[in-house]
């Protein structure tokens, strides 16, 4: 296998903790160091280059652990890492070189200063200088719309523009592997939308790497092309968006729009093979009939059979699949096997 | 790599300068304090205590030198905790640590406007002293001062990283500080001649660097050669050299510390 062929971000059953407690007492109180809480269990993951890979996890799960584990500012208790070929742990300084991180933490730039003075600082230290740095500046500041603004003092800014300085920052030195927790925490609709077209765009036409930490399922269900959901430190599936939807089809809404409803109507519905629940929702043209049924037993054939019975004229119809806010939530409340 | 520095040093500078009601009334107060220093000196009649080499000196130009030159021993001590301190309470600890930038770099870059500015302050003292007061420094010996100079801050700075270690691991300056403050200004010799001690203090004196670092600083100042100065500088420069490397593997180790704890960011 060539390098250029190899994963992009190898994990291998990296598992990281952290003690309950930093006080002395608790050493007292333990006789020795205090017990440690896991933030990170036995993670193994293959990141592939050229992907937009989603890390999606409730509060605490574990997310920004690892991507602090990825880019070097936390070591892991057991396990390796290694970025675009590199240990990050025994050649920390090299991977540093190939990797962007972008922390969400509005308060990582030196507010005193401009965006401009803090992109020179950001930029020198990550090897660029003189017209080079400039330019580089321009262009990435470009990207994240702040050109206008990039002369005034970063304490002026808004929360979305220093979450937006933030992404520019990791992109400074061009590396081939992104590291972005929560990006568009903060940012405005229309920004954050750009934002997200952007790191698309950096995957498909830059060919980088992306790993994109975030609470927001849409948002990772709209541009990854896998996402990881992990769960306690754990990883509970990795999969595209698409494959997750496809297997978490174990019901399904049939939405019919009919003229009017009856009680016998209504009775008829709940006795088809695989009904699960039934509602109605009245509108202007008529009544919402809304019917949930499994999908290995349901057929649309029985359905459409029983709204004949009685000769219902059908307005329309619609079938909804789960969303990904409830695929989410299913796996995000599961154990990993 | 000098851009990096230059880099740092100036996020310093501009961050300093942004907060002009603290940063200009400093320089005012320095002349200030030179003159209290001469009224004190008045009452003090000129002694050989005071000269280098049994002559007679006064207290003006002995004080006058040791306070100017302290300024160094404590920013040495002080700069790197308050670098990294600095850079943890802001949130932008995190930030540079991810940049392909050695952490030694980082370090030393972080704390050299510090260093500056109490070279500008020791020169702005110095000067008022001899415009004001006529110090003479005629006959100073301007490289062995340097030299003199590059050993304090080199030495005292391994005390100074021995307490960034501290402010990495348990999130407070060690008492470095308070304990070599305090000491230097009793036992080094500062506000008056170690002579005076007792026998056995003096020989605690001997073990503190700046006792080292101002003597060979008053003689400097005084002509002397870098050939009669070399007790004191052998003992800075072998001080260095023992206590440099051990202050940078502590601080290493501090760093991975924080990094397998998850207290990196944390103060």
């Amino acid at each position: 296998m060539t390098e250029r062929s190899a994963p992009a971000i190898v994990v291998d059953r990296v598992t990281k903790s952290f003690p309950e407690s930093y006080k002395l007492s608790a050493w007292i109180k333990h006789h020795g160091p205090p017990p440690r809480r896991v933030a990170l269990s036995d993670v193994s993951l293959r990141i592939e280059r050229k992907e937009l890979f989603g890390l999606l996890g409730l509060n605490g799960a574990g997310k920004t652990t690892l991507l602090k584990v990825l880019c070097t500012l936390a070591l892991p208790d057991d396990g390796s890492v290694q970025v675009d070929g590199i240990d990050v742990e025994k050649n920390s300084l090299e991977a540093r070189r190939r990797i962007g991180y972008c922390s969400g933490d509005d308060r990582s730039f030196y507010w005193r200063l401009s965006g401009r003075e803090n992109m020179e600082l950001f930029g020198t230290l990550a090897g660029f200088k003189g017209p080079r740095l400039a330019k580089r500046i321009d262009e990435v500041i470009r990207e994240v719309d702040l050109s206008d603004d990039l002369d005034r003092r970063y304490v002026t800014y808004s929360s979305g523009m220093r979450q937006r300085l933030g992404v520019a920052r990791a992109l400074l030195h061009d590396p081939p592997v992104l590291l972005f927790d929560e990006p568009t925490r903060a940012v405005d609709a229309k920004h954050a939308e750009n934002i997200r077209d952007f790191l698309r765009q950096l995957v498909d036409r830059s060919g980088k790497t992306i790993v994109l930490a975030t609470n927001l399922v849409e948002e990772a269900w709209g541009i990854c092309d896998r996402v990881a959901i992990i769960r306690r430190g754990r990883i509970v599936t990795v999969q595209s968006p698409q494959v997750l939807s496809a297997q978490s089809v174990d019901k399904r809404v049939f939405c019919v729009l009919v003229d009017s409803v009856s009680e016998d109507f209504l009775a008829r519905m709940r006795t088809l093979q695989g009904f699960l629940q039934l509602s109605t929702r009245p509108n202007g043209e008529g009544v919402w009939v809304n019917v949930e049924m499994a999908t290995s037993t349901a057929t649309l054939n029985q359905l459409f059979q029983a709204l004949n019975y009685d000769g219902v004229s059908i307005r329309s119809f619609k079938v909804e699949l789960p969303r990904p806010f409830d695929i989410f939530v299913k796996w995000a409340s599961t154990d990993a096997e | 790599m000098l851009s990096k520095v230059w880099q740092l040093f100036l996020r310093d500078a501009r961050t300093a300068l942004s907060y002009p009601m603290s940063f200009w009334p400093q320089w005012i107060a320095i002349p200030l304090g030179v003159t209290g220093v001469w009224f004190i000196s008045k009452l003090i009649p000129p002694s050989h205590h005071f000269g280098v080499g049994g002559q007679t000196g006064t207290y003006f130009s002995y004080v006058v030198l040791n306070v100017a030159f302290l300024g160094f021993q404590s920013t040495a001590v002080s700069a790197y905790q308050n670098a990294v301190r600095g850079t943890q309470s802001t949130g932008v600890l995190e930030a540079l640590l991810v940049t392909p930038t050695d952490l030694p770099l980082l370090v030393v870059a972080c704390s050299l406007w510090a260093f500056a500015l109490t070279a500008v302050r020791v020169v702005v003292y110095l000067l008022s002293a001899m415009l004001i007061f006529h110090l003479d420094l005629s006959h100073a010996n301007s490289v062995a001062i340097l030299l003199s100079l590059a050993l304090i801050v080199t030495c005292m700075s391994s005390f100074g990283i021995f307490s960034a270690a501290s402010v990495m691991t348990f999130k407070q300056p060690s008492p470095t500080g308070l304990v070599f403050g305090s000491a230097s200004q009793l036992l080094g010799g500062v506000f008056f001649p170690i002579s005076l001690l007792p026998l056995w203090l003096q020989h605690v004196s001997q073990v503190l660097p700046i006792t080292h670092g101002l003597g060979a600083i008053r003689a400097a100042a005084h002509g002397a050669t870098l050939g009669q100065m070399g007790p004191d500088l052998v003992w800075l420069a072998c001080a260095s050299l023992l206590l440099l490397p051990l202050a940078l593997f502590a601080f290493h180790r501090s760093v991975i510390r924080a990094k397998y704890d998850g207290t990196l960011g944390q103060y």
